[in-house]
Parts: structure tokens; C-alpha cells; sequence
């Protein structure tokens, strides 16, 4: 078993009274391309940055190449590269002397690949980072977390300032950069069909606990939306076990399962008397149905 | 060659298996056809690559396509007709069961769908020029 | 009208200094009627300092809040957002005429109103335009200082003084004044952080260019990361430099009569607190390396602290030999010079470690610290004015002791610095107001 590049185990983070996270348990294996799902303010960004040790947990463990976040290394520092939501570059620089001080803290700098990046994206080095866009901003903060080629890229909301092209050659890149060797990514994000094509793994958050980790795929498999269409008139809960989410008008009904069993589509025809048809889900509408309700 | 929809419901290395497994049984692949590398179509299609892999992984363990060491996966040497009709059938049951979802919404009843399969069918045996045979 | 209310409050309090001050302030108020009942004048002595911490905490930032929140240009398109501002600095401007006209009012006697209500408002506008329009470089306290100076260097029989002229006069310059503002407020397309190309180019001078190397030491990469308003590469020489202007400046502007003598030591004593801000900075900052130095939390409070003091005494040698020249070239006394750079600079350096040491806040300690320190520095004021040696050395063996101990402090909180409550102030400050802003409008 590969020894895991992210460990959470029964993480939790209060900030005072608030609870922001609770009892958090999630491993990220090297290679894996983690989509960390939640609605604003459920908790994604604090879960990365208590994982990259930038504050305690209240109690629990996190724990990055088998080191513990608040104490890591030399050595697990330099295979981490971090983009956080709100940049953290230095207003009154240009981005070339940004690129310089950063690059120096780093001895697998890769000043090649940063040349191409920038080429590519279009980032003025010249200018002042006060006047850039923020797209432009994003861009260059990509650049400082991907030019050391690191073993753990955390991201959080990369993609939110971009536009639909820089997205795509963005992702293209992120997918290239991982795909060739055994990179861990793990990034948050509301674009919903981003993860949907860069993730092979997720993560949702509700409310600060964990209510699904796993496979993508495995996900969308398991989280379907049955439609009944009864011979007689459909009258009160049609108790169908996991139920997210339950419309009934008349003689049908439509009804959101998490942990669908294909199997067990027969015998529900059977007892409702009716015929049962799941159709699968993508991931924006998993998350609606995972939230609906509660 | 391939049209992948992320957002489906579907997942993705489902979606690409199943639109491999229809071009070798109709033909359009022919055995030995090399395909695009995991890179290659995982950047085309901007997913990931571990998707490909895995859809390509289990179409090798199927016997639909076959490994070959430096070079490109390439399809198998396998009659088009191999597969069992009854195996066949079963790959267009979801199809088909949408099918019959969409007409009951429209109020159709089966003859309408059978008479539009049928009209349906002459084109395409139009453009294809293959033999016509009963549903 | 809900709106100008909460920006008031928010120029009031919109830093958690200004919040510490107030509370401070209040406990010396506190205090200070209690001591009354025993001793009349130490009664009245922490009264007074109370209502000054008061006046200060509230006034002296509030003109820099209000134009750090006009700043963003977005604001022109919420409602009547400048007039907004402008009523809520008029506000606070007037508020402290209104205590003292009262307390006029209501004094048996024949106490004149009117000067009790102009000069409150004509020192806080003065202070809030001073803050409003301080350019953004560090020479900008020594500016405030030249300009204060040259004030009283000008020529009495040219300009009348205001006391002669008469309080109707002064209200009227008054008014005339922030019509003036008010009009400049309403309609500038743009509300700039002011940059003088005097200062800049001085800035330049002093400190040269962030011309980085091709090859860059870490440890400059780290001091660039922790002070970004600090140019990475300032030298020894460069203080050197800076020290023989400073020399000319002051000795220009130096009346050397004792009274000049304590505005000087106050002037210093409240630019040595100034070193609260890049201490509390860096520990913000801090965040920005945490993942890039090959850094643990400790190591990093090193090396912000190394950092810190280099500074420090740079600074420290361009201050000394600046006064040093100018007491020269004035043909004044060296021997009350040594007492103060004394006192400023353990002043200095126990703000630089109460900066250090906030990273997380524990109120009442945290307040406590500030009110000591705060009191420490009138204490030192006032000693250096009367040439009290043996005060002026408790002081400076206190600050020493208090500097050991806070220095304890910050290490113990570094150990466990929780960045994710502490983000580095750049955005911080601005966001949180532009947010009850956008609430408000």
C-alpha cells in the first residue's frame, strides 16, 4: 500500500466557538487527482490550509508525506506547491523580481517550464503586480506553486478568476503536468465541470464533515435518480431507502437515491407496483440532490 | 472518433468504453487499428489521463484491445461478429431504454416508435448500404 | 443615516489597535476618577492621559482609514457613497468639541464657548487631514515632523499667531478649510494613495532600488516577504547617507530652546512606537514563507526578529547621526542628546516585540501592555523635557526588562501562530470595512 501523500485523521477545527470542521478522516494516494466539493463556507479552504499546517487542529491529525502539517520539513516543504484563494503576491514588485524571490527558496526550480508557462498564458513581467488583472494575478500564482514541479499541488478555487479559455489551457496544463508522472493534486472548486474532467477522486464537505469520499465514477454510479411511473396513484413516502430527495405528482414520483444497488431496481417495480427507471446523475446535479433537504 | 461528455451521468471511462467496444463490433475500427495514446486523447478531450488508462486497462482485459510494449494500444484481431447477438443487444439497452422513456413522455405509443425505428433505419441502411434486417 | 453612523464606527474603531486604545483609555479614566477621591492631582494626571489615549486611539488613525476606504474606485458607484464618508468625517471631527463645549457651558464663570469648541475641532481636522493626505513612504513621519517645523519656524510677525487672531477668525478659517476638502472629496476621480516624487525619489535615495541580483540571498527573499513596504536591500551606507540629510534638515528646523527640546524627544518617542507596526506586520507576513522557507515557526520568529532589529539599527544610526549632525551644526549641547536616543530607542525596540508578540489576542493582557507602554512614553516625554537622568535611566532599564519579557511572549505564541486567523494585513483591513460597506449602501 503506497504510503499516503494526504492524511486527515479525525480532524477537527473550531475557530472559538464555531466548529468549522469536524471529525474529518480522508487520504489522498500519490497520483490521485482530488475535487474537493462543498458549498461556500463549508469548510474547504480551512480543511487545506489546517492540512498544509498553516494553523493547529483543534484535535485530530493531518499529516503530509507522513510528516505532521505544523512541524513538516525541508525536505516535504519543497515538494509542496500551494495557489491560496486570495493571492499572496507582493503589490509593490514586478512579477519578474515575484518570480526571483520566490524561485530562490526553491533548488528544483525549473526556470524552463516557467519561461513556457508564462509564454503561453501571456503574463506581463514587467508591469507592476498592483496593475494586473486579476486573471493575470491567478496566472502568475500558478506559475510560482507549479515551477518547483512539486509532488503535492494543493489548489484552492484556481480556476475562479479566468476566463473559459484560460480554464481549459489551464486544466490542460494541470492535467499534463500530473498525468506524466505520479503527481498529487488537490484542488477545491465550485466549477463543478472542471472536476468533473480533471478529478478522479472527491471529496464533498456539508457543513464542515466529510458525507462522501471516494472515486468519481464509484459516485456517480451510486447517487441516481429513479423515476416511478406507478399503475395506480402514488400516495405518501414510497419509502425507498437512502432517499435524498422525494417529488411525487400522482401516479409518478421522482426520487433521489444515494447508494443505488442496480439489483434492487426489480424488486422495487415489484412492490410499488410500478415501473422503476434510475437515471444516472453528473456531479452538479449529485450535489444538489446531496444537499437537498437539509 | 469520440465524443466525451464529462457532465453525463455516465462516467467517463464508461462513455469511451462503450463507444470503443460499438466502432470494433460495427467495423469503423478495424484489428490492428492503432488508437490515440492515453496523452494524446486525454489532453484532446482536456480529462484525466488515469480515465483513459483505466477504460483502455479494461478493454485489454475484455479482449477488445490488445497492449503492445512502446507503441500504441491497437484493436484486437477479432472477427466484427464475434460477439454474441444476445451481448450485443445488451449494449443498446440503455439507449433504448431512453428511448421508450422520451415516447412515453411524448404520449407515444409503440407503434409510433416502431414506425419511426423503421423510417430511421432506411436512411441509415440508405447511407450504409448494409442489409436490412428484423427487429 | 444608519450608513454614516457605521462608518463612523468604523473610523473609529476600525483597527483592533484603536479597539485596545479605547478599552485602555477607558480604564484610565476608571482609574483616574477613583485616584481622585485620594490624591486630587495623580487622580487628575490618569484622567487626562485617559482621555488623551482616548483622542488618540480614535482620531489619529481614522483620517488614514478614511482614505484607505475611499481608495477602491468601485465605491463611486454606491449611493452617495463620498457624501457619506465626508458627513461621517465631519463627525468625528466635531465630536470632540462637543464634551469640552458642554463642559464650557456648564463651568461657573465667564468661560468663553466658543474657543472650546474651535480649537478641539481645529486639532482633530488637523490631524485628520495630516493622516488623510500622509504619503505612502516610510520617510512620511519624518515629513510629518519637517512640516510641523517648518510651522513653527515660520516668521511670527509675518503670520499672526491664532490666539491673536481670535477664535471667530479661526472657525472661519475652519469652515473654509473643509468646504475646500469637501469639494476636492466630491468630485476627485480618484482618491490616490498620494505619492509625493519628492519622497519617492528620497525613498530611492535612502534606500536604493529593488534591483534584485540575478542571484538573490534567501534571507532577503524572506525580508522582502515579511516587509513588503520595506525595499529588501537597505544598507549601512545608505543610513549613513540618510543620517548627514537628516543632519541638515534638522538642524534648519531646530529652534534649541528646551521647549523645542521635548517636542523633539515626543516626535521621537512616537516614531519609536511606529516600530509596533512592522513587528505586528511580520508576523502576518510570516504566512506568506510559511510553505516556501525551509522554515519552522521558530526559525522563522528568528529570523523576523534578526530581520527586525537590523532594521531597527539602521535606522536607529541614520536617526543618531541626523541629530547628532544637527546639534553639531547648531553649536547646541551633545549631553541631552544621549538620553534620548536612549529612551527611543528602548522604545523602539519594546514596540517592535509587543508587535511581534500579537499574533493572537488575549485582551486584557494585550491591553494592559499597550496602556504600560503608552504611559511609558509620556513618562519618558516628560523626563527628557525636564533632564531627569535617573528617570530617564528606570525608564530605559524598564523598557529593557519589559522587552525580555515580551519577547517570551512572542516566541510562546509563534510556537502555535494559527495563520489561518492571521492573514497578512494588506487586505485584511480594507476588506473587512469594504464588506460592512457594501452592506450598508
Amino acid at each position: 500500500m503506497p504510503e499516503a501523500v494526504v492524511s486527515a485523521e479525525r480532524l477537527s477545527k473550531s475557530f472559538g466557538a464555531k466548529e468549522v470542521l469536524r471529525e474529518i478522516t480522508a487520504i489522498a494516494e500519490p497520483g490521485d487527482v482530488i475535487g474537493v466539493l462543498g458549498k461556500n463556507g463549508a469548510g474547504k479552504t480551512t480543511l487545506l490550509e489546517v492540512l498544509l499546517g498553516f494553523g493547529p487542529p483543534t484535535s485530530g491529525t493531518a499529516r503530509l508525506f507522513g510528516e505532521e502539517s505544523m512541524r513538516l520539513s525541508e525536505r516535504a516543504k519543497a515538494r509542496i506547491g500551494f495557489v491560496p484563494q486570495q493571492d499572496e503576491l507582493i503589490d509593490m514588485l514586478t512579477g519578474e523580481q515575484q518570480l526571483k524571490l520566490t524561485s530562490v527558496f526553491y533548488r528544483s526550480w525549473d526556470r524552463e517550464l516557467a519561461r513556457r508557462l508564462i509564454s503561453e498564458w501571456e503574463i506581463p513581467m514587467d508591469r507592476t503586480i498592483r496593475k494586473l488583472s486579476p486573471g493575470e494575478r491567478q496566472k502568475l500564482a500558478l506559475v510560482l506553486a507549479l515551477g518547483h514541479r512539486p509532488d503535492l499541488l494543493v489548489l484552492d478555487e484556481p480556476v475562479a478568476s479566468l476566463d473559459p479559455i484560460a480554464r481549459r489551457a489551464f486544466l490542460k496544463q494541470l492535467l499534463d503536468v500530473t498525468g506524466s508522472e505520479n503527481r498529487t493534486v488537490l484542488f477545491s472548486s465550485h466549477i463543478v465541470s472542471d472536476l468533473e474532467r480533471a478529478a478522479n477522486k472527491v471529496w464533498i464537505l456539508k457543513h464542515g464533515e466529510l458525507i462522501w469520499q471516494g472515486e468519481l465514477d464509484a459516485l456517480k454510479e451510486s447517487v441516481v435518480r429513479l423515476h416511478v411511473r406507478g399503475r395506480r396513484k402514488l400516495t405518501g413516502s414510497l419509502g425507498i431507502p437512502n432517499a435524498l430527495s422525494e417529488r411525487v405528482h400522482g401516479t409518478h414520483a421522482t426520487v433521489a437515491v444515494a447508494s443505488w444497488d442496480p439489483r434492487d431496481e426489480a424488486r422495487l417495480a415489484a412492490r410499488l407496483d410500478a415501473d422503476v427507471e434510475a437515471e444516472p446523475l453528473g456531479l452538479e446535479d449529485i450535489f444538489v440532490e446531496l444537499h437537498a433537504g437539509r | 472518433m469520440f465524443v466525451l461528455n464529462p457532465q453525463s451521468g455516465t462516467p467517463i471511462y464508461r462513455q469511451l468504453m462503450d463507444q470503443v467496444r460499438r466502432l470494433v463490433a460495427s467495423g469503423q475500427l478495424a484489428p490492428g487499428t492503432p488508437l490515440p495514446s492515453v496523452r494524446e486523447l486525454a489532453l484532446e478531450h482536456a480529462v484525466n489521463p488515469m480515465t483513459i488508462s483505466k477504460a483502455y486497462h479494461l478493454l485489454e482485459l475484455e479482449g477488445v484491445l490488445v497492449r503492445n510494449r512502446g507503441k500504441p494500444m491497437t484493436v484486437a484481431a477479432r472477427s466484427p461478429r464475434a460477439a454474441p447477438r444476445a451481448q450485443r443487444r445488451k449494449q443498446l439497452q440503455a439507449d433504448i431504454r431512453q428511448l421508450v422513456f422520451a415516447a412515453r413522455q411524448l404520449e407515444l405509443d409503440k407503434e409510433d416508435v416502431v414506425a419511426l425505428i423503421e423510417e430511421n433505419w432506411e436512411d441509415e441502411n440508405a447511407g450504409s448500404g448494409r442489409q436490412r434486417r428484423k427487429t | 443615516m444608519r450608513s454614516i453612523a457605521q462608518l463612523c464606527r468604523i473610523f473609529c474603531t476600525g483597527f483592533s489597535i484603536q479597539r485596545y486604545g479605547i478599552a485602555a483609555a477607558g480604564a484610565a479614566v476608571m482609574l483616574g476618577t477613583g485616584l481622585a477621591l485620594l490624591s486630587p492631582p495623580a487622580g487628575a494626571m490618569v484622567f487626562s492621559f485617559g482621555i488623551v489615549l482616548l483622542g488618540s486611539s480614535v482620531l489619529v488613525p481614522a483620517g488614514w482609514v478614511a482614505r484607505e476606504v475611499s481608495l477602491p474606485r468601485a465605491y463611486r458607484f454606491a449611493p452617495h457613497f463620498r457624501k457619506k464618508m465626508l458627513a461621517a468625517l465631519l463627525l468625528v471631527a466635531a465630536a470632540p468639541s462637543v464634551p469640552t463645549g458642554i463642559v464650557a457651558a456648564l463651568a461657573p464663570g465667564d468661560a468663553a464657548i466658543l474657543p472650546a469648541v474651535v480649537l478641539p475641532a481645529l486639532l482633530t481636522s488637523a490631524m485628520i487631514w495630516v493622516f488623510f493626505f500622509l504619503p505612502a513612504s516610510m520617510l512620511a513621519p519624518l515629513g510629518a515632523i519637517v512640516v510641523i517645523g517648518l510651522l513653527r519656524r515660520a516668521n511670527p510677525e509675518a503670520i499672526p499667531a491664532i490666539e491673536e487672531l481670535g477664535p471667530e477668525v479661526a472657525a472661519c478659517v475652519l469652515i473654509a478649510a473643509w468646504a475646500a476638502f469637501a469639494a476636492w472629496y466630491l468630485r476627485a476621480p480618484r482618491i490616490g494613495p498620494f505619492h509625493s516624487r519628492l519622497l519617492l525619489r528620497l525613498d530611492r535615495l535612502f534606500a536604493r532600488e529593488a534591483r534584485l541580483p540575478d542571484v538573490v540571498p534567501v534571507e532577503t527573499s524572506l525580508r522582502a516577504h515579511l516587509w513588503p513596504q520595506f525595499r529588501p536591500n537597505e544598507t549601512w551606507t545608505s543610513a549613513i547617507g540618510g543620517g548627514l540629510l537628516c543632519a541638515i534638515i534638522a538642524a534648519i528646523l531646530i529652534r534649541g530652546e528646551a521647549q523645542s527640546r521635548a517636542m523633539v524627544a515626543l516626535a521621537c518617542l512616537i516614531a519609536a512606537a511606529l516600530a509596533f507596526q512592522p513587528g505586528w506586520a511580520a508576523a502576518r507576513n510570516a504566512r506568506l514563507v510559511w510553505l516556501r522557507a525551509p522554515l519552522s515557526r521558530i526559525e522563522l520568529f528568528r529570523t523576523a526578529e534578526a530581520g527586525f532589529l537590523r532594521l531597527l539599527a539602521i535606522r536607529a544610526l541614520m536617526l543618531a547621526i541626523g541629530f547628532t549632525g544637527a546639534f553639531v551644526l547648531r553649536n547646541m549641547p551633545l549631553a541631552p542628546l544621549l538620553p534620548l536616543l536612549a529612551v527611543a530607542t528602548s522604545s523602539a525596540v519594546l514596540a517592535a516585540y509587543i508587535g511581534l508578540g500579537m499574533v493572537r489576542f488575549e485582551p486584557w493582557r494585550d491591553v494592559a501592555l499597550v496602556g504600560a507602554y503608552v504611559a511609558s512614553l509620556g513618562y519618558g516625554a516628560w523626563a527628557l523635557g525636564r533632564g531627569e537622568s535617573l528617570g530617564v535611566l528606570l525608564l530605559v532599564s524598564g523598557h529593557t526588562a519589559a522587552a525580555v519579557l515580551c519577547r517570551t511572549i512572542a516566541v510562546r505564541r509563534w510556537r502555535e501562530i494559527d495563520w489561518i486567523e492571521t492573514r497578512p494585513p494588506r487586505r485584511d483591513a480594507t476588506e473587512t470595512l469594504v464588506k460592512l460597506l457594501q452592506g450598508e449602501s
